[in-house]
């Protein structure tokens, strides 16, 4: 990371690149001490998580009971299964229009389009968990005088966990993708705007300022779900 | 050799037969997943009756029915009268890998067992820690299964098993992965847990001088389809220790036909010993 930023401000102070187009990473970093100060960027990335995280709330609220639903009941399972495979791989970029044109371009659609992004990757690893399911702790569990709802809750799911965490971070990381595109395109705040406006109006350190933080708030997304998963998973082996 | 005295039947395998449903490449062949045929065991109260037998011959289909995890095609499994339709608290599971749960800790997964069996979790603590120090574990309490080496895996699995003192043991190969050492060890104090307990042991194993060590009978099971070839009554006392079993001056003998019948079904002469 060190080496990045080094890499960086050297490229851009030596004029490998114009300074123009890469201002140096020192200049980017004032910018963004700026505008924190300031309150702009605050007030920005505060609205870009206004969206992200009800939308990821939402898509782990629907995805974890629905994958579990389908997960377990076979039939049901290859009759959604082609459903599924399809609405995933439509990508929800190419759906904004379709978004907007029906949510309008206020928050709704913003936080739907988080929750269309994030539910697939919650409902596949929840769907992949129960499939990795060992049939012998069942076996085991059954074996000890537990049945169908005991079973679920004390043995299926706690071993569905890994991969339904899995998804959630895979969530995170597609929710806050699409969101920065949606707010690119239709929208008076959040980071994606800032990106898209410092842009237009040549502010390249304050756009570069927007861009750093979008990658600090991905990773800390990351770090902090990193450390809920180990949490909760500490007897995976490492 | 001594008649047997009439004793009261625990376990019955009544002319059972298990096959599983013919997979589409497997085609209409229907013997070619005839599991088990006619199988007709008798087990008694407070027995301690081993299985042998070549891989794939269905030793664990076999546990699995007696254990009501799984239904027979044909006869039926009956255990002190009544006929098995599911597991219950009188019968527990030693299995083959282990079966321990990876998101629980040793202490865990034994408690896990108590509070399925209804144990109240006051005298939890109490008989974890009584098993765990039966089978030498009582250090790795805290470890998660990943943590453990594959024996330790095993005695833990026992440890799980013995914790709900079940009346009926079903134990599949569980000394398997132990090194010679601690599978003496085990042996001993397994046919030490049945005379103190009363338990009526099914104890399944490819190796001879286990069976011939541990068990009051051997039964010799052939494959393809499994079945039952020979029941062997071992002479040896129940309070006999191993020592004393591996130099008794039949025990050569018994050796090699066991050998024999499992190597050539055939050989099997019903009525020897
Ligand atoms: N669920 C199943 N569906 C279809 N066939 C099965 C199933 N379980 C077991 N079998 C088949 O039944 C036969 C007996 O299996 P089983 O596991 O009982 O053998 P085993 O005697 O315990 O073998 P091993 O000594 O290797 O443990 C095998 O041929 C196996 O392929
Ligand atoms: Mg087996």
């Amino acid at each position: 990371m060190v080496i990045l930023a080094c890499v960086w401000e050297v490229i851009s102070r030596t004029g490998v690149i114009n300074p123009l187009f890469l201002p140096p990473f020192s200049v980017v970093v004032t910018e963004v001490y700026h505008g924190f100060a300031s309150g702009y960027l605050v007030q920005h990335v505060m609205a870009s998580l206004g969206r992200a995280v009800p939308g990821l709330l939402l898509a782990l609220l629907a995805g974890v009971p629905l994958g579990l639903a389908l997960g377990t009941s076979g039939r049901l399972n290859t009759f959604i299964d082609p459903v599924v495979e399809v609405l995933r791989n439509t990508s929800a970029l190419a759906l904004l229009p379709v978004f907007t044109l029906m949510l309008g371009i206020g928050e709704t659609s913003k936080i739907a389009m988080v929750f269309y992004a994030a539910l697939w990757p919650i409902l596949l690893g929840t769907i992949n968990g129960l499939r990795g399911v060992d049939p012998l702790w069942i076996k085991a569990g059954r074996s000890m005088g537990l049945s169908g709802g005991k079973l679920f809750v004390k043995i299926v799911i706690p071993a569905s966990l890994p991969s339904i965490f899995t998804g959630i971070r895979l969530a995170a990381a597609a929710g806050l993708l699409v969101l920065v595109a949606a707010e690119m395109v239709g929208s008076r705040a959040g980071l994606g705007y800032v990106i898209n406006a410092s842009q237009l109006d040549f502010d390249l350190p304050g756009m570069y300022a927007a861009i750093l933080v979008l990658s600090v708030v991905g990773y800390a997304t990351n770090a902090a779900l990193v450390l809920v998963e180990t949490h909760f998973l500490r007897w995976k082996q490492t | 050799m001594t008649t047997q005295p009439a004793r009261p039947i625990r376990l019955r395998f009544e002319n059972l037969s298990k096959s599983y449903p013919a997979t589409v490449r497997a085609g209409r062949n229907a013997t070619g997943n005839l599991v088990l045929k006619d199988i007709e065991l008798d087990v008694f109260e407070g027995e301690f009756l081993v299985i042998v037998g070549p891989s794939g011959c269905g030793k664990s289909t076999l546990l699995d029915l007696a254990a009501g995890l799984s239904l027979p095609t044909g006869g039926r499994m009956v255990l002190d009268g009544r006929t098995v339709t599911k597991p219950g608290p009188e019968r527990s599971v030693v299995f083959q890998n282990y079966a321990l749960f990876p998101w629980k800790t040793v202490f865990d997964n034994i408690a896990f067992a108590l509070a399925a069996a209804g144990v109240p979790r006051r005298t939890q603590y109490e008989r974890v820690r009584r098993v765990l120090a039966l089978v030498g574990l009582e250090d790795a309490a805290d470890r998660y299964p990943h943590q453990l080496s594959g024996g330790m895996k095993q005695r833990v699995a026992i440890a799980r098993s013995l914790s709900v003192e079940p009346e009926v043991l079903l134990m599949d190969e569980p000394f398997g992965a132990l090194d010679a050492q601690t599978r003496e060890d085990l042996q001993v104090e397994l046919r030490r847990l049945w005379r103190r307990n009363n338990m009526t042991i099914i104890f399944i194993t490819h190796d001879i001088d286990e069976a011939l060590s541990l068990g009051q009978r051997v039964a010799v099971m052939g494959r393809a389809p499994g079945r039952v070839v020979d029941v062997v009554q071992l002479p040896f006392q129940p309070d006999a220790a191993v020592d004393e079993i591996r130099t008794h001056p039949e025990y050569g003998e018994l050796r090699r036909y066991i050998r024999a019948v499992l190597s050539h079904p055939d050989a099997a002469t019903q009525a020897a010993v």
